[in-house]
Parts: structure tokens; sequence; C-alpha cells
């Protein structure tokens, strides 16, 4: 087990998420960077749908009450275990007793621990995510607070023999490895991301839609796991837009009458009746989940056929990744197909 | 092929990577309704197709990318469409107890001003009428109901409320139903229920399914 | 002393152990240092001599007290990490016991090379990008 010594808000246990319930109303939840989640779980040898904490809020320090494994992936939060600083993206082994650190990040927005055999939480509705909002799953369906208690579950790796085989090493992360997605960075502090049109695109004047791709969008306090709300130039429809209720994924830009654009993320409601401009590019929405509040946001217009090409070097990465991990711990080499291959498998599909 | 008298095209749009959403042109009633009922059970069956989420008029259909094409999928839609028929599914009744008024039907007295009804006129009309669950979504447990009267349409408060209690009875717009979680709303408060729709740890979680019956039944009336 | 006695002195100190000798005399003081002294290393208590031109990697100027560092793997020597700026180790840079001084990349996996005592480093004997074998000296440490 391991033990929360110190915790701000917005930590929680969240897995690759809650598929197969949108049309109940359920959201989807999960960390909002599930490719972070799922390479921690990979470099640990897990299965990749295993849970493990976001972390939002530094510091976060947590003791380990077992010897076990842990990974740290997502934004680097100069991690120290017992005042060793562990390099992120990094796995490596810990020994009962020895207090884990996480310090705020100087780039990036949230942290995935993830440890060997995964978060031990009831599985509710398929997954062990948190659903903040309705108060369910995870950890007794609330963030994480100081003094929390945490059963890990069993390690599925084999024992690493003394000779062959390590499990202190780490990964490249997903923004040097991964293809830059080909955008000029203008300023520090502007993200790029790639954004398909949506329903109500063309209910847009062209000067209007100009006006959307041309701006940074800075993104105001009001953001969260449920949505990010901007502000800049109002967008407005050629006419007023009345739109029935339909279904949401993450990455929904939506404009609702004060014309200033919002992003649905990962806890928001499983549909809505806002006009919908576009949607970013699923390859590009880690980008998105680690972009910090005051941060602004740029908007590229992309193909579909881009949007593919950019989600299967996702796929590749982790497909690599797994392959090498599976050869540096000596274990039993496998595959994944993508993040997807697990929501495929849990929807019953 | 037969022909169709309202066999209007669907619109077909991205949304985003993986899914499309599919819209009826059509207006929205229950004839429109139930052919988006037959379409999600057709469409949950294809392969390459991980999820389906039906809504007011549309679907959404989240597909795998790497096995199918936007163009494929596009076209099996429109087919799809053009041929299906609308779903026979008579749902169960379902009779909520309401308490209207009081503390948790704040917008009560207000509503019944805008419709130039007495609060027992208001509540009876309400009460009379049978729903029809078109679609759950939004929060958990959700239902979109249809088949408010018309007279009783109240449209949606300029200010939501940042949090409304979960049970709460409301009316948005020329729609009704019970909100069924503590979460924001800009819908008029009109009473509240306790009966529990969603439940993650029963099978199923959600009370009401689409094509379900919906009956309001007055408690009493709180001032 | 003459100049060729001192010749021979620091011929006949090659063959010894002894890197650094001070002599002096009336008048007269010497300093020497040797650089191709050869290298006590000490490994679990045990001393064992190496000549100059025998130690891994073969660097040609040695510190008999010096630790050297060596690669744990075959791969792409890395002095930094990709998400955080500046070099993970830099000559004359004191180190912790267990410091990561460098990375190996192979593939899209990283290893860490560790300073095995606490110390400073004196030499670095590779450079970013280049290929090194399992057991290649990477750094020499000057330990505290």
């Amino acid at each position: 087990m391991m033990e929360i010594l110190s915790c701000a808000a917005l930590t929680s246990v969240q897995d690759l998420g809650r598929y197969g319930f949108r049309r109940i109303g359920v959201t989807v939840a999960g960390a909002m960077d599930k490719l972070a989640l799922a390479v921690g779980n990979i470099l640990l040898g897990n299965q990749l749908s295993s849970a493990g904490i976001e972390i939002t809020i530094c510091p976060f320090r947590v003791r380990f009450h077992q010897d076990t494994s842990i990974a740290l992936t997502g934004a680097d939060c100069l991690a120290t275990l017992d005042d060793v600083p562990v390099l992120p993206w990094w796995t490596r082994s810990v020994r009962a007793g020895q207090v884990l650190t996480l310090h705020t990040p100087v780039h990036g927005a949230r942290a995935y621990l993830t440890v060997g055999g995964g978060i031990d939480v009831p599985v509710v509705m398929g997954s062990r995510s948190t659903d903040l909002k309705a108060n369910f799953g995870g950890y007794r369906g609330r963030a994480l607070k100081k003094g929390d208690i945490l059963n890990i579950g069993a390690s599925l790796r084999p024992a690493a023999s003394a000779s062959a085989g390590t499990d202190d090493f780490g990964v490249e992360p997903p923004a040097s490895a991964l293809p830059s997605n080909g955008l000029p960075q203008n300023l520090p502090g502007v993200i790029s991301v790639r954004v398909l049109p949506g329903a109500e695109y063309e209910r847009f004047p062209e000067s209007a839609l100009e006006l959307f791709w041309r701006t940074d969008w800075v993104i105001t306090p009001n953001s969260n796991r449920v949505g990010y709300k901007f502000i800049g130039p109002p967008i407005l429809p050629s006419t007023d837009l009345e739109v029935f209720s339909h279904g949401l994924v993450p990455g929904v830009i939506q404009i609702p009458p004060s014309g200033q654009p919002m992003i649905q993320m990962v806890d928001c409601n499983s549909s809505g009746g806002y006009p919908n401009l576009g949607t970013v590019i699923e390859a590009d929405y880690w980008r998105l989940a680690q972009a910090r509040l005051s941060g602004a946001i740029r908007f590229v217009k992309t193909t579909h056929p881009e949007a593919v090409s950019a989600l299967a070097a996702e796929r590749d990465y982790l497909n690599t990744v797994t392959r090498m991990a599976n050869v540096f711990r000596a274990g039993k080499p496998g595959a994944v197909n993508s993040v997807r291959a697990s929501v495929r498998r849990r929807a019953g599909a | 092929m037969a022909e169709r008298q309202n066999a209007d095209l669907p619109r077909i749009s991205m949304v985003g990577t993986c899914a499309l959403l599919c819209e009826s042109t059509g207006p929205l009633d229950i004839e429109h309704q139930r052919r988006i009922w037959a379409l999600t059970e057709e469409v949950s069956k294809w392969k390459h197709v991980l999820e389906v989420m039906p809504c007011l008029n549309n679907l959404m259909v989240i597909f795998d990318p790497f096995e199918t094409t936007i163009e494929t999928l596009e076209q099996k839609l429109i087919d799809a469409w053009v041929n299906c028929e609308a779903s026979p599914v008579q749902g169960k009744l379902v009779e909520i107890p309401v308490v209207y008024g009081g503390e948790f039907g704040l917008d009560l007295q207000e509503s019944a001003e805008h419709a130039r009804v007495s609060i027992e006129q208001f509540v009876e009309i309400h009460t009379s009428a049978d729903y029809v669950v078109y679609a759950l979504g939004s929060h958990p447990g959700f239902a979109y109901m249809g088949g408010l009267d018309p007279r009783i349409f109240v449209p949606r408060r300029t200010e939501p409320r940042l949090l409304v209690k979960a049970g709460s009875v409301a009316i948005g717009g020329s729609q009704t139903g019970v909100i069924t979680w503590a979460t924001p709303s800009g819908w008029n408060l009109i009473g509240s229920s306790s009966l529990s729709f969603f439940d993650p740890d029963t099978e199923p979680p959600a009370l009401l399914e689409p094509g379900d019956r919906i009956r309001f039944r007055a408690e009493r009336i709180e001032r | 002393m003459t100049l060729s006695e001192v010749k021979q002195m620091i011929s006949h100190l090659r063959s010894t152990p002894i890197c650094e000798l001070e002599v002096s005399e009336l008048g007269f003081s010497l300093k020497i240092k040797m650089n191709c002294a050869p290298v006590a290393m000490t490994r679990g208590g045990a001393e064992t001599w190496y000549s100059a031109d025998r130690l891994p990697g073969g660097p040609s100027s040695i510190n008999p007290q010096g630790v050297f560092l060596k690669s744990p793997a075959v791969g792409q020597f890395r002095a930094s990490h990709p998400s955080r700026p500046g070099r993970l180790a830099h000559l004359g840079k004191q180190v912790m016991s267990g410091e990561v001084v460098g990375l190996l990349k192979i593939g899209p996996l990283y290893r860490a090379v560790y300073a095995t005592q606490r110390g400073t480093i004196v030499r670095s004997l590779v450079e970013a990008g280049q290929t090194v074998e399992y057991g290649q000296t990477l750094f020499e440490l000057s330990p505290r």
C-alpha cells in the first residue's frame, strides 16, 4: 500500500476511462493525458488500463509501505525519492518506507504516478476512473487527500533476475519522440493543436473563422477537467443557431452565445446543445491536457487523413516502447495497438 | 428500395478523428426519434464501430479509424438511414412521484405566471401528459423527454444556477425532465422527486431507457 | 641535481606507483607530478595494478585515486535529458553517489549512467551522440 502524506486538490485515481456509457449520460473521465498514463503502465509491464494517480497541483508526497515499482510520466515534477532526484518519464523500484515527492513543474500541467500492478480500487462500470462530477468510482468517488491509504495491485511483472533485465530505465517523452505537429510555436506558452471542422463550422462567416484560427486563445482560470474556457475576440455565427443536444467527445470546441470558445474535456457531459465549430484531433489531445492555466492555445485546421496519420504515429511509439521495455525487463514480449485498443475491449465490441 | 415519404438525407459531420455525427434534418418528433432508435440498434452491431450515442434527432458514431474510413462509414450510414424503419419499441411505463413547489421548486410560481395559469393548473397540465424518453445523456441517468404541453413551455433562465439539487423536476424551453445529479442548470425548477435514476452499482445503472413512457404524479404542492 | 639525473628519476618513477614526488635540498626544490604512472584501482578492498596503456577505455593520464564510470549498456550516449535544459554532468561538477551523470539511449528507452560514489567529474571520455559499448569508460570521477 501507499499513503498520501501531502496532496492538493485535483489529484485523483484515473485509468484510461469509462467507455460505453455515454448513452446513459455517464462521462468518460479517465486521465486527461491518456498517453502519459499508458506509457507509465507500459514501462512497468502493467496492463495498459491499470489505474494510476493524476496529479495536478503540487507538492504531492506519498510514502510506500511496501516494496514496489513506480513510473513517473506527464509533466516533469522534479521528483525526488527520499531526496534523491528521479528523472521524468522514468521507472524504478522503490522500497517500503521511501517517500516520493513531486514539485511544481516548470512545463506541463499534469503528472502521472503509476505503480507495479496498478492502484487497486474497485472496478465500477468497467473502469477504475474516478467520476468526480457524479462521485463514484476511483477512490471512494472523490479526489485524494492527505491520509488516504491506497492498495496496490499485485505486480504482473516477472521478477527481474540479477543478471538479466533491469527495472530502472526511462523513455523518450512524446514531446520529443512524436513528430512535431509541424506547427510554428510562435511564442513560449502557446501550444498548437490540430482541429477538424465540426457540424456547425460552415454556419460561421469567413471573417469569424479566420479570427478563430488566427487568435492565441488564453486559457482562463475557469478551466478544468470538465472543460477549458477561453477569452479572446467573440466568434459569432452568421445567424442565431439552434442546435439539438448531441453526443460529445473530449476535444469538441463549442461556441456558446457569448462567442467565447470552450473545449469539452474528459469530464464533460456526454451530450450538449451548443454549436460545434470543430474538434481537437485525438493525437493532439495530450498536448491540450498539458496546457497550463493562463497559457494559450492556437488552433490549426487539419484534414482527417492527417489526423489518422498522427494517431498512427502515437500507436507506433507505444508499440516500440512496449517492445523495448519488455526486452529491458526480460519479460515476455507483447504488443499493444494503441490507447484505443483497450477502449475497444472495454466497450465489448 | 422502398420509396420513403420523409427520406430526407442525414447531415453527417466529423467529431474529431474517431467519430461522426449523423443528424436528421427533419423536425424533432417521436416518428423521427424512433428512426434514430432503429438506426442506433443497427449501427451498434457494425464491425469497427466502438460506440453509438443517440440523442435528439441525431446519433454520434465512434469508430476505429485504423479499420475503416469516414467515406465508407458515411456511405453505410446514409444507406442505413434511407432503409431503416422506425423502431416499434414501446418502453416500460414509469411513474415519477413529485413534490411540486416548495424549496426545491423555486421557479414554480414564476413559471405558472409565465404560462398565465394558476399553480394548480400548471401542475395539472404537467401531470396529465404522457411523456416519452427520447434519449439519455447530459449527466448520469438524465432523460430527454418529449411531450411537454406547449402551454407550459418556459424559456431557460438567463442566469443558470451554479448547482441544482439532484432529483429536481424542471422545464427548459420546450423540454421537461428530472435533473438527476447536482449540476449547474439553466432550467426552471418546478419540483423534486426522490426516485433514483442512476446507481453505478446496479445493473442496469440507469432507471430509464429510450422509449420509456413517463408520467409525473403530484404527491403534493408546497407553497 | 643535474637535468640528466632528473630524467633518470622520472624514468625510474614510471615503474613505481608514485605519482607525485617532491625533493628539496638546500637551494633547490623539485616537484614531479607523473602523468603516466600506473593506476591502482580498488574494488572490494583489493588493489589491482594496471599499467597506463591497459586501462579499459585507454585514458592516457591517470589519477591513481580516480574512479571510472562505465557504460551500463550498448547505446548512444546523451549528455542531457530531452525534458530538461543543460547537461546532466559537466567537468568540475560535484556529484553525489547515485546521481545521474549521463544517459544511454537504446531505441526509445534510456539507461542511466550513475556516479558510483561521491566526487568531482574530472574527465569526460565520451561525446553526446557517440555510440558506446557495454563497460566502456565514460567519465573519470575524483572521489571526495
